[in-house]
């Protein structure tokens, strides 16, 4: 091959493609892959869904009627006094979470 | 009709449809094992478990996949990278067993015409950059600059790989051909 002929050949080969037949290898990466495990967004979606159905639910079975004449005749001071034991309550559960956090902390 | 690589991610990425990658896969793997084979010397098996690795870390952060890449370049980084970090934790070298057995069955041209698989044995003995310059801006198609920001260098560094490597291949093929031409009847 003259010299010539062999730029012309090694330009040529070097461009030519060979096509590696699968052989089975698509179906080993398949078998490799991680498993598609559940849909973090339908998830999130589905506890939407069902949250907003259950609530639904319960706002049609709840007494408004009669449990809004109840709370219409309570005094003020039940009124505080519920508000108060409610704050109450919340700020003992603050500060119980952060106490079992900060126990747990390494 | 042939579904772009761009419907396949989107199907593989929202449907979580394995068989839309199962298409990826296929359509890419001649091409990706190809370049692996060239990256590894010819260790046709360490080439192919970088590649199914490389497939796999691509499902993977198909998500993140951008798309301001073509996908099969954004594969070949990945491959690329998982190579990389192979031989970093010095892992077995290419199998030079497995690359001279290769190398023998192409060990010398048996006529004056040479043949494909006398380039790839030839190609074995280039520098594993200018090896993959070669394929890069050959085989792959790429040009210097799409070459240089794959593999991280100067544009000017890949012209000359291409260079050095095609003047060196040319030397081996035509050394061949003059041992060929002198071998005693």
């Amino acid at each position: 091959m003259s010299r010539n002929n062999l730029d012309d050949w090694l330009e040529r080969t070097l461009a030519e493609e060979d096509y590696l037949e699968d052989a089975g290898f698509t179906e080993s990466v398949m078998a490799a892959l991680p498993d598609a495990g559940i849909d973090a967004r339908r998830v999130k979606t589905l506890n939407w869904a069902v949250g907003l159905a259950a609530s639904a639910l319960a706002g049609a079975v709840f007494p408004w009627s009669k449990v809004g004449v109840a709370l219409f005749g309570l005094s003020l001071d039940t009124w505080l006094i519920a508000a108060t034991a409610l704050a109450g309550a919340f700020t003992l559960a603050a500060i119980g979470g952060g106490l079992w956090s900060f126990k747990r902390a390494p | 009709m042939e579904i772009s690589d761009e419907i396949l991610i989107e199907r593989a990425v929202k449907r979580r449809d394995q068989h839309a990658f199962s298409q990826l896969v296929r359509r890419h793997q001649s091409r990706l094992r190809q370049s692996l084979r060239t990256l590894c010397a010819g260790d046709h098996a360490l080439a192919d478990d970088i590649a199914q690795e490389a497939f796999i870390k691509a499902y993977k952060a198909l998500a993140g996949f951008k798309r301001e890449a073509q996908f099969f370049t954004w594969l070949y980084q990945i491959a690329r990278n998982q190579l990389i970090s192979h031989y970093r934790k010095k892992l077995p070298e290419p199998d030079s067993e497995l690359v001279e057995r290769s190398g023998e069955d192409t060990a010398a041209p048996t006529d004056q015409a040479l043949t494909r698989r006398d380039l790839s044995r030839a190609m074995t003995q280039l520098s594993a950059a200018q090896r993959e310059s070669l394929h890069l801006t050959y085989q792959l198609g790429y040009s210097n600059e799409e070459a240089a920001q794959l593999m991280q260098i100067p544009v000017g560094t890949v012209k000359s790989h291409v260079l050095r490597a095609k003047a060196k291949l040319k030397s081996i093929l035509q050394d061949w051909q003059g041992e060929t031409f002198n071998e005693p009847e």
